[in-house]
């Protein structure tokens, strides 16, 4: 190759203090870069007037092909031809093939097939790099000079350093751009199987209210349509699931403000206070909804209940209070319903009473696993 | 309530009357589901000797009373994995069938039999369980249903 490992007398302090400056200034476009192609016209301004550079190309390779990215110093119908190049055939397909610099010169004077589209653009000196990291080979870049010296040692050392900095970011470009993407396909499954969750549940309500309302025995009906006051319970908890950061967490008390609605009917100023914003795992929302359920089907007045999280970090408990005429009273409810009693045993929980109207359900919270969140506004 | 209506019902290939009643224990973290399994078992004749949802309390119950066969799911209360019940349960010489919607690829032990994909209807789980105990006491299962899968591991 004519003008290879040119020697040329090293960069005096001046020389060394600016090529610093431009380091710094160009790692510094480069980790801010949010586009790859911006990131490398970025560059080549940057460091065309010290490098005397007439033109720059930027090769991008994306799986089995590559393309020009960016240059600079073209005009428009010479950007389009080298658009069209048979990279393959090109100096740059070369470094790319041999994973190495190439350094060209007296290019003019050549008569080398592979520096033809350069020599047409009247370039006399070519340095072309592949852009590397690890094994995988990302494009390459060129830089060119129509009437200027040789790159010597340092100016090849310099660009050589910025082009690995340029690799260094475009894998970070792409790396932030498959994870985008990776988080775009997420949500999209995450809304997909939202929709069937929620359309499943919907279709079974559906169907068990349609039987309960065909059923002519009275009891028959009943229950059923005590099946589908459940199943809804159980659409309550997955309701809000997928609409927040926390995907397997519910906001309990907010939960239990939706059974209330569904159940009595109401909407507004439910009494629940709590001391400190409570979310769970859908596990557990679920079994304290249907307890819930199961409780407020005993026919007692709608209660009060407050929320309180006690204990230390990573052994709280919640402690909810219901507060209405009779409640207390249905205590013994884990002794006399199988369901309550295997709910209580799946959430870890006791009932307690404070009097005829006050009923306690303690169960183990995990908060420090689970972590709080604040409570939908 | 007719059982046909919640799918509790015995249908054609769901259970053959006539054999031993099973001791079953079920290892699920689910109150629902472990009430549905528990009834459905018991309509097609079986005794439940108890549901636990802890690998602690599956072993405390299996060493007490010895069932012939458990139903496991893959993921219990307290972060407890099912395949470790279901591991230990056949080292103890209990047959296990898993009952999970993700079921595994293997059981890992001759006597992890198969599994029965969630969601399962109730009424096949008398057969399931049937076929799998023949399975696990050297016989041809008979007429198992399609939503046991028979994981076949060399003894």
């Amino acid at each position: 190759m004519p003008g290879e490992a040119i020697g040329t007398a090293a960069a005096g302090p001046a020389d060394a203090q600016r090529y610093m400056a431009l380091v710094a200034a160009a790692t510094d476009r480069l980790m801010a870069a949010d586009d790859p192609a911006a990131m490398i016209d970025s560059l080549f301004a940057l460091i065309r007037d010290e490098m005397r550079l007439d033109v720059f190309f930027h090769f991008r390779r994306d799986g089995d092909v590559v393309r020009l990215d960016t240059s600079g110093g073209l005009t428009r119908a010479e950007r389009l031809a080298a658009a069209e190049l048979d990279i393959t055939l090109s100096a740059c397909g070369q470094a790319m093939r041999e994973r190495r610099v190439l350094h060209l010169t007296d290019i003019q004077t050549s008569g080398d097939a592979q520096t033809a589209f350069v020599r047409s653009l009247g370039v006399d000196v070519y340095l072309c790099m592949p852009l590397l990291h690890g094994d995988e080979v990302l494009g390459t870049l060129g830089f060119g000079r129509r009437a200027a010296r040789p790159f010597d040692e340092d100016e090849r050392r310099l660009l050589l350093l910025l082009c690995h900095y340029a690799a260094l970011a475009q894998h970070r470009l792409r790396i932030e751009e498959a994870l985008r993407h990776g988080l775009d396909t997420q949500a999209r499954l995450l809304a997909e199987l939202n929709h069937r969750v929620r359309n499943a549940l919907q279709v079974a309500i559906g169907l068990v209210s349609h039987e309960g309302r065909e059923a002519q025995d009275p009891g028959t009906r009943g229950a059923l349509m005590r099946a589908a006051e459940r199943l809804q319970v159980l659409a309550s908890a997955h309701r809000p699931l997928y609409a927040t950061a926390d995907p397997g967490l519910v906001d309990l008390p907010a939960l239990f403000g939706d059974v209330i609605a569904q159940l009595r009917g109401h909407e507004a100023a439910l009494p629940i206070t709590v001391d400190t914003p409570v979310s769970v795992p859908v596990e557990r929302a679920v079994a304290a909804a249907l307890l819930l359920d199961a409780l407020m089907a005993e026919g007692v007045g709608t209660p009060r209940i407050g929320f309180m999280v006690r204990g230390a970090h990573g052994n709280e408990t919640l402690r909810i209070a219901f507060q209405a005429i009779g409640w207390g009273r249905i205590v013994d409810l884990v002794d006399r319903n199988r369901l309550v009693a295997r709910l209580c045993h799946q959430l870890r929980a006791t009932l307690t009473r404070e009097g005829d109207g006050c009923l306690i359900l303690v169960m183990p919270h995990e908060g420090g696993t689970y972590g709080t969140r604040p409570s939908a506004p | 309530m007719k059982a046909a209506h919640t799918g509790l019902a015995p249908q054609p290939h769901d259970e053959i009357a006539e054999e031993t009643p099973l001791n079953l224990l079920i290892i699920e973290d689910e109150a629902l589901v472990a009430m549905l399994v528990e009834d459905a078992l018991t309509l097609h004749g079986h005794r439940v000797i108890g549901i636990a949802d802890t690998v602690a309390s599956a072993m405390a119950l299996a060493d007490g009373e010895r069932p012939d066969l458990a139903l496991c799911d893959v993921k219990l209360a307290d972060g407890d994995s099912g395949l470790t019940a279901a591991q230990l349960l056949a080292d103890r010489g209990i047959p296990c069938v898993f009952l999970s919607g993700n079921c595994p690829e293997k059981g890992g032990h001759p006597l992890v039999i198969g599994c029965i994909a969630k969601p399962f209807r109730a009424g096949s789980l008398g057969a399931a369980v049937r076929a799998a105990h023949q399975a696990a006491t050297g016989r041809r299962p008979s007429d198992p249903p399609p939503a046991l899968k028979f994981y076949n591991e060399a003894r």
